[in-house]
């Protein structure tokens, strides 16, 4: 018998959980992340100049990784050299998109089955339930939050408006 | 720290001067926000999954798989206005340059009330117009287009000679002191300000990129803006057989 998770929720992005039982016994879990979206076809015969703009909107949440991963394989190519400093910048870059992206999963998705499963609160179903739980606590990580935001802003210049929402 | 913990009183001005407010917003025991509105699904951060009747509907992302079409079909019975956010959901993106997979905008399927354009959608265009949503507002976007009040504006000639040879500018002309600044179109590279919706906040032409077209053409006519931009400009014989660049985000929405 195959049991299916329709929507897996709390995830960054879509997901499904199918689950195999067989005898009354699980034999097997898949998570599937879903959607083939053809980026590696259209992006033949594109300019390597614009490879990290298309490249950078795979994903709303790491944009940064994929730019950068975009630039190091076109340097990669023609073996170029970058400076220490354009290095530095990435990294600033990148932690930035690192402090953003742990501090939303923690704080936004993981946190509410960590408190259940350390028996510091009942099961938090929503965000509301989130916010009263302790409202000085998420707003303290907010600012983690908005920090990053702004590293990643004044390194990258976009700023992402999916983060906030 | 200190300049985001000042909350206002009227919503307008705490959206505008500062960049996140929204969120701070959100968790203040007395917010407004928290008041007005009751989000009742989204999977991203809640559980909830049963789509109730509520009054406005952000849907973003493409539909590029028939088994969206249903959950989108519900999403539309149950709320009074629906909203297209960010140009996947509006034109159908960056997704739609892709012949393998069919990246269609929500409105090729259902009808909206709506768009909030922009990839990432401007984050001050998108918490006023926010604000307007739950005040009960209709939407409004500029109507003019992004040449209008571009900071690169001066001394730009109607007549562009130029032959349009490039589409970025190589690392030794982006320049970022103010006053050698020049309009792109004019330094012989692709800019899509002429034909795009005004409203962003011209990041991307402050960092010495030229626009890409994100926000969408300024009228509802698609294809006939980008051929009047055409009619204006000469391209050079190695960029005129390009693909995706009028189109980069909007595909759908052009007549062939």
């Amino acid at each position: 018998m195959l049991k299916t998770v329709e929507v897996c929720t709390r995830v960054e992005g879509h997901g499904n959980v199918n689950i195999l039982i067989q005898d009354d016994n699980v034999s097997d879990v898949n998570f599937e992340i879903s959607a083939y979206r053809g980026f590696e076809k259209f992006l033949i015969g594109k300019r390597l100049e614009d490879m990290p703009k298309l490249i950078s909107r795979i994903c709303g949440l790491c944009y940064a990784s994929q730019a950068i991963a975009s630039c190091k394989a076109i340097e990669n190519l023609y073996d170029i050299e970058i400076s220490e400093q354009s290095i530095l910048l990435r990294r600033l870059l990148l932690c930035g998109e690192l402090i953003k992206s742990n501090c939303m999963h923690f704080f936004f998705q993981s946190l509410p089955d960590l408190l259940t499963i350390f028996n510091i609160s009942q099961k938090l179903n929503s965000h509301y339930d989130l916010i009263n739980f302790n409202p000085q606590f998420l707003q303290n990580s907010l600012y983690i939050l908005t920090a990053a935001l702004h590293l990643g802003q004044t390194f990258f210049g976009v700023q992402k408006c999916s983060d906030i929402a | 720290m200190e300049k985001w913990m000042n909350i206002g009183k009227s919503f307008e001005e705490i959206l505008r001067p500062q960049s996140y407010p929204l969120a701070v917003k959100l968790v203040k025991d007395e917010s407004e926000f928290l008041e007005r509105t009751k989000i009742i699904y989204f999977p991203f951060i809640s559980d909830a999954l049963k789509i109730e009747d509520c009054d406005i509907a952000l849907i973003e992302g493409c539909i590029s798989n028939e088994k969206e079409i249903p959950l989108l079909k519900k999403i539309r019975k149950n709320a009074k206005k629906v909203y297209a956010l960010g140009s996947c959901a509006a034109f159908g993106g960056i997704l739609s340059l892709s012949n393998s997979i069919i990246a269609e905008p929500i409105s090729s399927y259902i009808e909206i009330e709506g768009i909030i354009p922009g990839c990432p959608p401007p984050i001050k265009l998108f918490g006023n117009l926010l604000i307007r949503l739950i005040e009960n507002k209709e939407i409004k976007l500029s109507e003019k287009n992004m040449c209008a009040s571009c900071p690169l504006r001066e001394g730009v000639e109607i007549n562009l000679t130029n032959e349009i040879n490039k589409i970025n500018p190589n690392l030794e002309e982006i320049n970022l002191d103010d006053e050698s600044k020049e309009c792109f179109l004019k330094r012989g590279i692709l800019c899509l300000g002429p034909i795009t919706r005004d409203g962003c906040e011209y990041k991307c032409i402050e960092y010495g990129i030229p626009c890409e077209g994100c926000m969408g053409p300024v009228s509802k006519d698609f294809t006939s803006n980008i051929i009047n931009l055409l009619s204006l400009i000469h391209f050079s014989e190695d960029i005129q057989y390009y693909k995706g660049l009028f189109y980069r985000f909007s595909r759908p929405k052009i007549k062939w």
